[in-house]
C-alpha cells in the first residue's frame, strides 16, 4: 500500500508541476546559461557592496603611486595614470554600466512592448504610421547617429545616455511583439473574450501581452549585453558618460598613450564588458530553450 | 514593380529631407561650433582682441550671416546647403582641416576605407558563407558546436577592446618576446622600420605595398571576426530553413543522393541572402568602421567623423551623416530589386 501510495504521490506531483518549475529546470540544465548567471550574480552583488569588497575610493588620486602593475602593494589589479585603484573602480563603474544596461532595456522593451501591441491589435493606419516611423529608425546609421546626438546634448549625463539609447533601441522589440499580436489575436480565445465583451486594453493586457512573453523576455536578455557594449564605445569614443563618474567604456578611453607600459589598464575594462555582454547572451539562449526553443531571435 | 519603386523613391527623398533638415537644425542649435569660445572670450573682456565684428565677419565667411552682416535664418541656410549638397557641395572644414573643401577631405580619406572594409568584407564571406552551411548540414556536430560558441564570442566582443588586445599582443608583447611584431597602427609608416619588426623583416620600405599590407592586417582581422561571427550564424538559419522546407524532402523523396540535394537543390535558395549581406555592407565600405578606424589611427572615413565630432566640426558631420544616409536608402532599394531578380518568388505591389 504504501509503495503504491508513493507512487501516486510522484505521479500527482509530476502532474502538478507548475510551467515555471519546468522552465527552471530546462533553464537550469543549459550549463552556459548557469555560468552567465553566476557572473552576472557576482558582478551584480559585486558592484553593489563595492564598498565591502575593497577598500579603496575610486576618484582618490594619489600620483606617488602611479601606473602600478597588478598584485603589488594591495591593489590588486594594479592602479591606472592618476595612481587611482583599478579593482575599486572598475567594481564602481560596474554600477554604472550595469545600471545603464538594465535601465535602458527595461524602458526601451517597455515602449517596443507597447508600440508593438497598439499597431499589431489596431492595424490599418496606426500600424502603417507606426511601423513607417520603426522601418526609419531602424535603417538609421545606429553608431553614428547615436554620436551625433549624444555629441549634440552632450554633458556626459548618465541619464541623457539613457535616453539616447533608449531613444534608438526600442524598435526592435515592437516589431517583435507586433508579429506576436498579429497572429495571437486572430485566435479563438481572443475571439471568445472579445464576444464575451472584454475592453481593449484587457485583452491586450490580460491575454495578448501574457501570451508575448517569452519572446519579449528573450529579447530583453539579450539586448543587455548589446546596450552595455554600445554605451562602452561611447564612452570609449569620448561621447558617453563624462569623468569623473567611470564607466567600463570610460576607463577604456585614454588608455593608448601608455598602453605599452600600463596593458592592464587596457585589459580589465573590458573584459568585464565582454563577460557581462557574454552572460547575458549565455542567459537569453538558456531562457530561449526553456521558454520555447522554436523562437527565432 | 515600376509603380513600387517610384512610391519607394519618392517615400526615402521625402524620408531624407526631413532627417537631414532635423539634423541641420539639432546641430546648428547646439552651444558650440568654432568659436563660441572666441565668444565667451570676446564677452568678458573688453580689451580682448576679438571684437564682435571679428566674429560677425567669420560667421559671414562661414555663411551664417550675408553680405550686409545679418544672421541668415535658419531655413533658408538649411536650403542653401540641401541645394548645394546635392551638387556635392559640402562647404569648407571648420576644424579637422579648416578651409579645406569637404568633399576634397572626404575623398582624400576614402581609398584607406574602401581598402579596410573591402578586403574585411571579402575576407569575411570567403570564411563566413562556407562555415555557415557546413554547420547547417552538419547540425550539432562538433563544428556546429564550435561555430555557435565563436558567434556568441562575436557578438559579445566589444571591438575596440578586441583591437586594443591584439596591438598589446601583435605589437608590444611580440616586441618583448623577440618576435617580429606588427605596427600599433596608422595607414603606413612614417619612417624606415625598426630592427626586430615584421616590417624590418619583410623589408618594406615606408609607403610600399608590403607597409601597407601589414598594416592592414590587423584592423581587417578585427573588422573580419566581427562580420564573420554575423554572417555565419545567418547562413546557417538561412541553410537550416531551406533544409526544413518541403522541396528539399521531395528531392530527398525522389532518392537523390544527399550530396545532389544540398548542393543543387538547397544551397541556391541558401544562398540568398548573401544578397542582403553585401547590399547592406555598401553605406558601412564608405561610411568605414568608427571603432576599428580609431583604435587603430586609420586614417580613414569612420576616424574623420569622430575626429569631425569631437572638433564640432559640423559641415563635416553634415555630410557624413547625409552621404550615410542616401547609401542606406540606395542599399535598402537595390536589395528590394536584387530580390526579385534572384528570388521570383518575391513579387512587389
Amino acid at each position: 500500500m504504501a509503495v503504491a501510495e508513493l507512487d501516486a504521490e510522484q505521479l500527482l506531483s509530476l502532474e502538478e508541476e507548475s510551467q515555471w518549475r519546468v522552465v527552471l529546470r530546462q533553464f537550469l540544465r543549459h550549463r552556459l546559461a548557469v555560468f552567465g548567471l553566476i557572473v552576472i550574480t557576482i558582478f551584480v552583488l559585486s558592484a553593489i557592496f563595492a564598498p565591502l569588497i575593497t577598500p579603496y575610493d575610486p576618484t582618490r588620486i594619489e600620483m606617488a603611486k602611479r601606473n602600478l602593475p597588478p598584485l603589488t602593494e594591495g591593489h590588486w589589479l594594479g592602479t591606472d595614470e592618476l595612481g587611482r585603484d583599478m579593482l575599486a573602480r572598475l567594481l564602481y563603474a560596474g554600477r554604472i554600466s550595469l545600471f545603464v544596461g538594465f535601465t535602458v532595456t527595461i524602458l526601451s522593451i517597455t515602449i517596443g512592448t507597447i508600440v508593438g501591441a497598439v499597431s499589431g491589435y489596431y492595424g490599418g493606419i496606426v500600424d502603417s504610421i507606426l511601423m513607417r516611423i520603426v522601418d526609419f529608425m531602424l535603417t538609421l546609421p545606429t553608431l553614428p547617429i547615436l554620436l551625433v546626438v549624444s555629441a549634440i546634448f552632450g554633458g556626459g549625463n548618465v541619464w541623457l545616455i539613457i535616453v539616447v539609447l533608449v531613444v534608438f533601441g526600442w524598435m526592435g522589440t515592437s516589431r517583435l511583439v507586433r508579429g506576436m499580436v498579429l497572429s495571437l489575436k486572430e485566435q479563438e480565445f481572443i475571439e471568445a473574450e472579445r464576444a464575451m465583451g472584454a475592453s481593449t486594453p484587457r485583452i491586450i493586457f490580460m491575454h495578448l501581452l501574457p501570451n508575448s512573453f517569452a519572446p519579449i523576455i528573450v529579447a530583453a536578455s539579450l539586448e543587455v549585453g548589446g546596450v552595455i557594449i554600445t554605451e562602452a564605445a561611447l564612452s570609449f569614443l569620448g561621447f558617453g558618460i563624462a569623468p569623473p563618474t567611470p564607466t567600463w567604456g570610460q576607463m577604456l578611453q585614454n588608455v593608448q598613450a601608455d598602453m605599452w607600459t600600463a596593458p592592464w589598464k587596457a585589459f580589465f575594462p573590458g573584459f568585464f564588458i565582454f563577460m557581462t555582454s557574454l552572460s547575458f547572451n549565455f542567459i537569453g539562449d538558456g531562457l530561449r530553450d526553456a521558454l520555447d526553443p522554436r523562437l527565432k531571435i | 514593380m515600376t509603380t513600387y519603386l517610384i512610391r519607394r523613391i519618392i517615400q526615402s527623398t521625402l524620408v531624407l529631407i526631413i532627417s537631414s533638415a532635423a539634423i541641420y537644425a539639432l546641430l546648428n542649435a547646439v552651444p558650440g561650433g568654432p568659436f563660441s569660445g572666441l565668444r565667451i572670450a570676446g564677452a568678458g573682456d573688453k580689451k580682448s582682441q576679438v571684437t564682435q565684428q571679428d566674429i560677425e565677419r567669420m560667421e559671414q565667411m562661414l555663411g551664417l550671416r550675408d553680405e550686409n552682416g545679418n544672421p541668415i535664418p535658419l531655413h533658408v541656410r538649411y536650403i542653401n546647403w540641401l541645394s548645394k549638397a546635392i551638387r556635392g557641395d559640402w562647404g569648407k572644414s571648420w576644424a579637422v582641416a579648416q578651409g579645406q573643401d569637404v568633399s576634397f577631405l572626404l575623398k582624400s580619406r576614402l581609398t584607406n576605407t574602401i581598402l579596410l572594409m573591402t578586403s574585411a568584407t571579402i575576407i569575411s564571406l570567403i570564411v563566413a558563407i562556407p562555415a555557415g552551411i557546413y554547420s547547417a548540414v552538419h547540425q550539432y556536430s562538433k563544428f556546429d558546436y564550435i561555430l555557435t560558441t565563436f558567434t556568441f564570442f562575436g557578438i559579445a566582443m566589444p571591438v575596440f577592446w578586441f583591437g586594443l588586445m591584439l596591438i598589446i599582443l601583435f605589437a608590444f608583447k611580440f616586441q618583448e618576446w623577440g618576435l617580429p611584431y606588427f605596427p600599433t597602427g596608422d595607414v603606413i609608416s612614417l619612417r624606415a622600420p625598426r630592427p626586430g619588426s615584421l616590417l624590418y623583416l619583410l623589408g618594406a620600405e615606408p609607403g610600399s605595398l608590403t607597409d601597407r599590407l601589414v598594416h592592414l592586417i590587423l584592423p581587417s582581422l578585427v573588422l573580419s571576426l566581427l562580420y564573420m561571427a554575423g554572417w555565419s550564424r545567418y547562413m546557417r538559419s538561412s541553410m537550416l530553413e531551406v533544409l526544413r522546407s518541403d522541396y528539399v524532402r521531395t528531392a530527398r523523396a525522389k532518392g537523390l543522393s544527399e550530396r545532389v540535394v544540398i548542393l543543387k537543390h538547397a544551397l541556391r535558395n541558401a544562398l540568398i541572402p548573401i544578397v542582403t549581406i553585401i547590399v547592406f555592407q555598401i553605406p558601412g565600405i564608405f561610411g568605414g568602421a568608427v571603432l576599428t578606424e580609431t583604435v587603430f589611427n586609420w586614417k580613414g572615413i569612420g576616424r574623420l567623423y569622430v575626429d569631425a565630432l569631437s572638433r564640432s566640426d559640423w559641415p563635416v558631420v553634415m555630410a557624413y551623416l547625409f552621404i550615410s544616409a542616401i547609401l542606406v536608402v540606395f542599399a535598402n532599394l537595390l536589395a528590394d530589386i536584387l530580390y526579385t531578380f534572384v528570388d521570383p518568388r518575391i513579387r512587389y505591389s
